[in-house]
């Protein structure tokens, strides 16, 4: 087995016992894939707990931007800080004008759970109510929204 | 140089200090009116601050209501007060049944950012996180909560 880099261990957020960013929260002028990048460093520190790095979410980055997962993953377990992820992304990911990845990003900010795909909206009827307090519901407009009430990053 | 009327004087608000109406508050049946009266009458008067009268906004309704921003202004500069502007308004704008008027409203009321265009959403893109607080992004589930978010009449 490989050794963890120092730095990745350093940076990475322990998900047994916090949560990772919210989808919301931006790199490289991404949405998305600030999360993806605190489940991965997370993954590799073995401090993931029940979250998944290269899952669903992740995959709606991974194929706007045709940066692959394991590539992604490979580059963070050298240590990068979020910089030089950053970085790495603006170079790698399919170039496109930054209107395009601005209405990808409001695409997904404003996306109703009635606009997901069937199966998501099925697993969603029961994932919902069994982690959002039935009190909270109204405040759940947005597909994030749910990640955000779920994770308590919703202000009162 | 015309002198301003009186009654424009006193019914303008000071944008230099203050903010418009809220693009949801109506006047004569249409959201945006009153925010875009408002500022009429303050420029007239001087007190427009940063703000603009025949914007791009205003001109969603006056495109809407087939009105020229020229000649509201010409109406608005004889002091007329938002009784008599909704009359005036309901003379000119262009005749409709009033389910359309509601749903034109109602279009606009619920709009979310992934709905405008491209060019708008590149801009907004920049101009949230600079003028909504970041605790309050939650609260921002349509285009007019901007505005009502950075003139502080949602609280973060």
């Amino acid at each position: 087995m490989n050794a963890v880099h120092p730095k990745v261990l350093e940076l990475a957020a322990d998900l047994t016992t916090s949560f990772p960013r919210s989808p919301r929260d931006m790199l490289a002028g991404y949405i998305i894939v600030a999360r993806a990048v605190d489940k991965c460093r997370a993954e590799l520190a073995g401090k993931v707990g029940a979250y998944k790095f290269d899952g669903f979410m992740d995959g709606l980055f991974f194929s706007f931007t045709g940066i692959t997962g394991p590539a992604l993953r490979e580059f963070i377990a050298t240590g990068a800080e979020d910089e030089a992820v950053a970085r790495w992304i603006s170079e790698h990911a399919r170039k496109r004008p930054r209107a395009e990845i601005v209405q990808w990003n409001n695409e997904w900010r404003y996306k109703r759970i009635s606009e997901m795909p069937d199966r998501f909206q099925q697993f969603m009827e029961r994932y919902i109510p069994s982690v959002i307090d039935p009190e909270q519901m109204p405040k759940l407009t947005y597909l994030f929204d749910v990640f955000d009430l779920e994770e308590k990053k919703f202000g009162s | 140089m015309s002198t301003i009327n009186d009654n424009v004087k006193k019914l303008a608000p000071d944008l230099t200090k203050g903010f418009p109406a809220s693009p949801h508050k109506m006047i004569a049946g249409y959201v945006l009116a009153a925010r875009c009266v408002d500022k009429c009458r303050a420029v007239l008067a001087g007190t427009n601050g940063e703000y603009h009268f025949d914007c791009p906004l205003d001109n969603m309704w006056l495109g809407f209501a087939g009105i020229k921003g020229s000649d509201l202004k010409e109406f608005v500069a004889t002091g007329a007060d938002n009784d008599a502007v909704a009359k005036w308004v309901t003379e000119h704008a262009t005749k409709r049944p009033r389910v359309e008027i509601v749903k034109w409203n109602n279009e606009w009321r619920y709009k979310r950012m992934s709905e405008l265009p491209g060019e708008l959403q590149e801009f907004m893109e920049d101009y949230i996180p600079a003028n909504v607080p970041a605790n309050a992004i939650h609260k921002l589930r349509y285009f007019f909560d901007i505005y009502d978010l950075e003139e502080k009449r949602i609280r973060a």
